[in-house]
């Protein structure tokens, strides 16, 4: 059946097909406008699932990239900070060389004393560095001063005390793997290659088996308590021994020998380990016997047996002191002995069965010096602060020089470290980089109009729409009205 | 011949002029929404009969025809009711879809920037820059998403208006369809067409079913019923009202009719539509915004409160989430957050000592209250904890020089009632894992530690596996941490041990696995339960020193926001299928589906109804040009019979004067 058109249906029909290219060309308008096809969910369904999705790993990666930029920063600064400690230790140690085999007059050790105290001041500035307002040796507490620095009376750095975190800091740099930027200062500056104990002295102290927690240079004070002598002879220890005997060790470690000339005890000689025999009569009752190697007892001659000759068995009780006479300990003359410091809990395992005599050893905890102690020792020991003999200060250098390198090459092997992590970083980013052009390429495709296709459908949306009107106008114009008359 | 023939002319007179006033009534109404074109039946009147010839006697306008299809008008009815709720529905989504406002202040681009915040606070967790940062892209998430929920409340609320304004409109052209019905019947009786009103009866039901998804059946003396789902919503002269009533248990609006209990099920016209879109899916899309809320909620605070801010841990802390009820079940009155039967463990730190103790609680929702939880935790020296009954909130109290916290640290010292030896143990380190565990450590060899050859501490965990076995005789310095694994570290200080002796610690990756923390809203990053009233924590707002950004309190540590920052991309939605964007984005892609996928059918149903319009028009439509042919050949009709009557008048006069 042919259709009956009507004025309506053609009203109708022009309205709705107009409407509908009007629809489509605003569409194209504002994609034009924009930019972009896609603005509301409806426009694209499924591309813009894929665009949120887009957009959630786009947003993680420029997280993860911020990330790794300030990681980089941070490593950057620490890692530039330990290169100049690694100067100021390769600095130290050239001074080091000079002092053991330049000219030793005290005007030139003076002068690298004063040099090695810069080194000093040089370290504790690096170690208290900051990048971006925080600490970069403070491991994690990156608010806290890492290092104090104690000074003697003479403003002089004597040791510096770390209040920084054991807790390192870390940045992450991926959903799962996180990059430590801040380690803690107190494994960067101090040297975890701990050796045997190293005593100088005359006391007979040595390093037990156990392991010391100790650190740098160290005292041990050993001081006599009380002389006893064994049965027979009837000497006894004078007045002043307690105070003034320097000679300690078990029973028969050191002997007296007596001989009653008179034989009624009335006068004689005695000696001490063998030394050169001292006249006494039994109105001594502090007398100041001298051993062969200046050890000294004070013994009371009054109740000598009378004709007794022979030689007496001393026992010499003393004590030891790890912390500069804090707390002393009872020695034992036992091969491992344990000596807490007061000051810090830390322990030193003396061996303590040849301790002869009264006195001050010097104790080098060798491998166990962290950097500021380590330069400490090493200006102290040029100018012979522990009075040591020519020989024992120069071996004493030495040691420091070598402590010296283990310290630098510490440092070396964590610049190397950070530096590793530095290239980790480095890749990371250029990775970063690669998918994040990837991704922003990606939602540009789905995302973004194409621009020269736009201007042909808009062109031809437009031609569309114009025909569609003069042809609605065209036909509405007819009417029989017109021909009629 | 006779004067009858002056009545033939009259007749073609008169039914020129019916059918002239008929081509007027059509041009009138040409455009008249629902008319349809009338055509006037002309006949021939019985001829008379004279001699053997059937004389005709002129003409007579029989019926005025309404030029309809049914078939074609029942089509069309059907198709507008589609069309009409395909837009309804179109209309209610592409709301929906704007009010969701992708792209900047889109949920997804905000959810972005705050995980982005977590990040960038994590490069540098001590900055308090960094942490209102972080506060205020928290704050704008959460303002968003009330937002969104008080939009789509405000959309449905809107839509509850429509659906009486439908309602409306539906019970008044029933009552007009009634009582044109009448008006029908009355004229039918009398056997008169009732064309016009018979137009306006078939375009109220035409309105109506662009209003509801009606059935029309033929009903006595060309009345017509009309019936919504089986209810009779017109039955003759009879008109019924529906009703909007809300299902007091699952809050969706329904309708029924009279004084019916039944519910009817409206699913065409505008009506249906809107039903569609206010029962499922604005309500759904508002609870799945609640699980957006509360999934993001949820996730976060249950790492944020397990963490520590600048300052440590707390002295006080109040709940910021309500139970229902404090002496009941907490499974009873907590709805909005999963719980589970476990332990919270609790940290007591000395702020003089810094020696920190670790306890924990047991809780079984089942079985205990808030007030048992508040008992139990005062049951821990140096804590205090209430519950204010009113606003069924927990509040916890530290004593005096002491703080407290649920980070699970482990102990300064473990307990070590079973070691005999003078070696002082410790205990540091932060435990990795995820998951709680207790590990043992037993003494291998007696001497002393830092001296003895071959004296060794083994660590095994809960399920007896050995861990490690690490030397602390000969060796070791004492008082240097071992790192056990994990995180874990031990040491020992100088000292004697003994072969066998041993000590434990729990080791906890999760101190709260009941989940109460989050229920209570203690030390929580977000507030609120659902999403109209999530905020950020009041107590954060103007502290963000507070973000529990740290698992040590360290200053420059960031390892919960780690943590944090690792929600993203796990399956915390959905009984643990999609992330939180996923979900999201799932949730508006399904929208982007629908709107779509409606805009193409009402494309389609709009070129469906076109082309029947068009046929429609074909059969009812009037043409001005039609119209104007037929006005013209009645005219010459008129015409030619006053010209018939003015011969016959000659005729006669003719005749008259012969006479």
């Amino acid at each position: 059946m042919d259709l009956r058109v009507t004025l309506q249906t053609m009203i109708q029909r022009a309205l709705a097909n107009t409407r509908r290219q009007t629809d489509r060309l605003g569409v194209l308008q504002e994609q034009a406008v924009t930019g972009k096809k896609i603005e509301a969910p409806s426009d694209d369904p499924p591309a813009y699932v894929q665009l949120l999705g887009l957009r959630t790993s786009l947003g993680q990666l420029s997280g993860h990239l911020g990330n790794v930029q300030v990681a980089e920063q941070t490593l950057e600064a620490q890692v530039a900070s330990l290169r100049q400690v690694s100067d100021i230790l390769s600095k130290a140690r050239q001074l080091g060389q000079e002092a053991l085999h330049g000219s030793n007059d005290k005007a030139s050790l003076q002068a690298i004393a004063m040099e090695i105290e810069t080194l000093l001041e040089r370290m504790a500035d690096q170690a208290n560095q900051k990048h971006l307002d925080r600490f970069l040796f403070s491991g994690a507490s990156v608010q806290t001063m890492p290092f104090e620095v104690i000074k003697d009376d003479h403003g002089r750095i004597i040791g510096a005390k770390y209040h920084g975190s054991t807790q390192e800091a870390d940045v992450p740099v991926g959903l799962l793997s996180n990059i430590t930027t801040l380690i803690s200062g107190d494994e960067i500056f101090e040297s975890k290659e701990r050796q045997k104990t190293f005593y100088t002295g005359r006391t007979g102290a040595k390093a037990g088996t156990g392991t010391d927690s100790g650190t740098g240079l160290g005292r041990l004070s050993v001081r006599h308590v009380a002389t006893t002598y064994a049965l027979g002879s009837g000497v006894q220890p004078g007045a002043s021994s307690a105070a003034k005997d320097s000679i300690i060790g078990p029973l028969g470690a050191h002997n007296l020998r007596i001989i009653d000339d008179s034989g009624t005890g009335a006068f004689g000689r005695v000696s001490l380990n063998g030394g050169g025999e001292i006249a006494f009569t039994n109105a001594d009752v502090d007398l100041k016997v001298v051993g062969p190697n200046g050890e000294v007892v004070y013994v009371d001659m009054s109740a000598i047996v009378p004709g007794f000759n022979g030689t007496v068995a001393i026992q010499s009780d003393g004590e030891m002191s790890i912390d500069d006479g804090a707390t002393w300990s009872p020695i034992a003359f036992v091969q491992d002995q344990i000596l807490a410091d007061s000051r810090n809990g830390a322990v030193t395992h003396v061996d303590s069965r040849e301790i002869r005599r009264v006195g001050v050893d010097e104790i080098e905890y060798i491998g166990a010096f962290d950097a500021f102690e380590a330069l400490v020792a090493l200006r102290d020991d040029v100018l012979n602060k522990r009075e040591l003999s020519a020989g024992e200060n120069a071996q004493a250098l030495s040691r420091r020089m070598a402590e010296l390198e283990r310290i630098h090459n510490h440092v070396l092997q964590l610049v190397g470290e950070q530096s590793a992590r530095l290239a980790t970083l480095d890749g990371l980013k250029k990775q970063y980089e690669d998918k994040k052009l990837l991704l922003e390429k990606a939602a540009a495709e789905v995302e973004g109009a194409d621009l020269v296709e736009l201007a042909i459908k808009l062109q031809e949306q437009q031609t569309l729409l114009a025909s569609a009107l003069a042809a609605t106008a065209r036909v509405l114009q007819v009417s029989l009205l017109d021909f009629l008359r | 011949m006779g004067l009858a023939n002056f009545s033939t002319g009259l007749s073609g007179l008169q039914a020129s002029q019916r059918a002239l006033e008929i081509v007027s009534h059509n041009v009138a109404n040409a455009n008249t929404p629902g008319y349809h074109r009338q055509i006037a039946h002309l006949a021939t009147r019985r001829p008379s009969e004279l001699q053997n010839l059937a004389i005709g006697t002129g003409v007579d306008v029989t019926t005025v025809r309404r030029m309809v299809s049914e078939f074609l008008e029942g089509l069309l009815r059907d198709g507008e009711q589609t069309r009409s709720a395909t837009g309804t529905m179109l209309e209610g989504l592409r709301q929906l879809e704007g009010i969701l406002q992708p792209g900047e202040n889109g949920i997804d681009k905000l959810l972005n920037d705050f995980f982005v915040a977590v990040e960038e606070l994590a490069r540098k967790p001590e900055d308090l820059g960094l942490r209102r940062i972080l506060l205020v892209r928290g704050a704008a998430l959460t303002n968003r998403i009330r937002e969104l929920d008080g939009d789509i409340t405000g959309l449905a609320s809107q839509l509850e208006l429509d659906l009486k304004n439908s309602i409306a409109e539906i019970n008044a052209r029933a009552r007009r369809i009634a009582e044109i019905n009448v008006l029908i019947q009355r004229s039918e009786v009398r056997g008169i067409e009732a064309n016009d009103l018979k137009d306006q009866r078939d375009q109220l039901i035409r309105e109506l079913a662009q209003l509801a998804d009606v059935r029309v059946s033929p009903g006595e003396l060309g009345a017509k019923n009309v019936l919504i789902d089986g209810g009779l919503l017109v039955g003759g002269s009879e008109a019924s009202d529906l009703r909007l009533i809300r299902n007091p248990i699952s809050g969706r609006i329904e309708v029924k009719i009279a004084n019916s209990e039944t519910v009817l099920s409206v699913t065409g016209g505008r009506l249906g539509a809107s039903l569609l879109v206010y029962n499922d899916r604005l309500k759904p899309f508002l609870a799945a915004l609640d699980d957006l809320a509360r999934g993001l909620a949820h996730s976060v605070d249950k790492i944020h409160s397990t963490g520590l801010g600048l300052n440590g841990g707390f002295d006080f802390v109040s709940g910021v989430r309500a139970v229902s009820d404090i002496g009941i079940p907490l499974e009873q009155s907590v709805k909005d957050w999963p719980l589970r039967p476990g332990r919270l463990f609790i940290s007591i730190s000395s702020t003089t000592t810094g020696q920190r103790e670790l306890h924990s609680i047991t809780v079984d929702p089942e079985v205990d209250s808030l007030s048992d939880v508040a008992n139990a935790i005062s049951a821990i020296p140096h804590l205090q904890a209430v519950v204010d009954p009113q606003l069924g909130r927990l509040q916890i109290i530290a004593e005096p020089g002491y703080r407290f916290d649920f980070a699970g640290l482990l102990p300064t010292q473990p307990p070590v009632s079973n070691m005999t030896g003078s070696a002082v143990v410790g205990l540091g380190g932060v435990y990795e894992g995820s998951e709680n565990d207790e590990l043992t450590f037993t003494i291998e060899g007696s001497g002393t530690v830092g001296l003895s050859p071959g004296l060794r501490v083994a660590v095994t965990n809960s399920t007896g596996g050995l861990i490690g076995s690490f030397s602390i005789g000969a060796g070791y310095e004492p008082n240097t941490f071992i790192e056990v694994g994990k995180g874990i570290k031990v040491k020992f200080s100088s000292g004697t041990v003994n072969n066998g002796e041993f000590f434990r610690t729990p080791v906890v990756g999760n101190a709260d696995e009941v989940g109460l923390l989050v229920a209570a809203g203690i030390g929580t990053f977000f507030d609120g339960n659902s999403a109209s009233t999530l905020d950020i924590n009041p107590e954060l707002k103007n502290a963000p020193e507070l973000i529990a950004a740290s698992r040590t309190g360290i200053a420059g540590e960031g390892r919960n926001l780690q943590r944090i920052i690792r929600i993203r991309n796990e399956p915390v939605m959905d009984n643990n299928r999609q992330t939180l964007e996923q979900f999201y984005s799932e949730l508006v892609g399904n929208l982007g589906i629908e709107v779509r996928t409606l805009e193409q059918l009402k494309n389609g149903q709009d070129l469906a109804i076109e082309r029947l319009e068009a046929e429609r028009q074909s059969i009812s439509g009037v043409d001005p040009n039609e119209e104007l042919v037929s006005m013209m050949q009645f005219q010459r009709q008129f015409e030619m019979s006053a010209k018939y009557i003015s011969i016959l008048n000659d005729v006669l006069e003719s005749l008259v004067n012969i006479l």
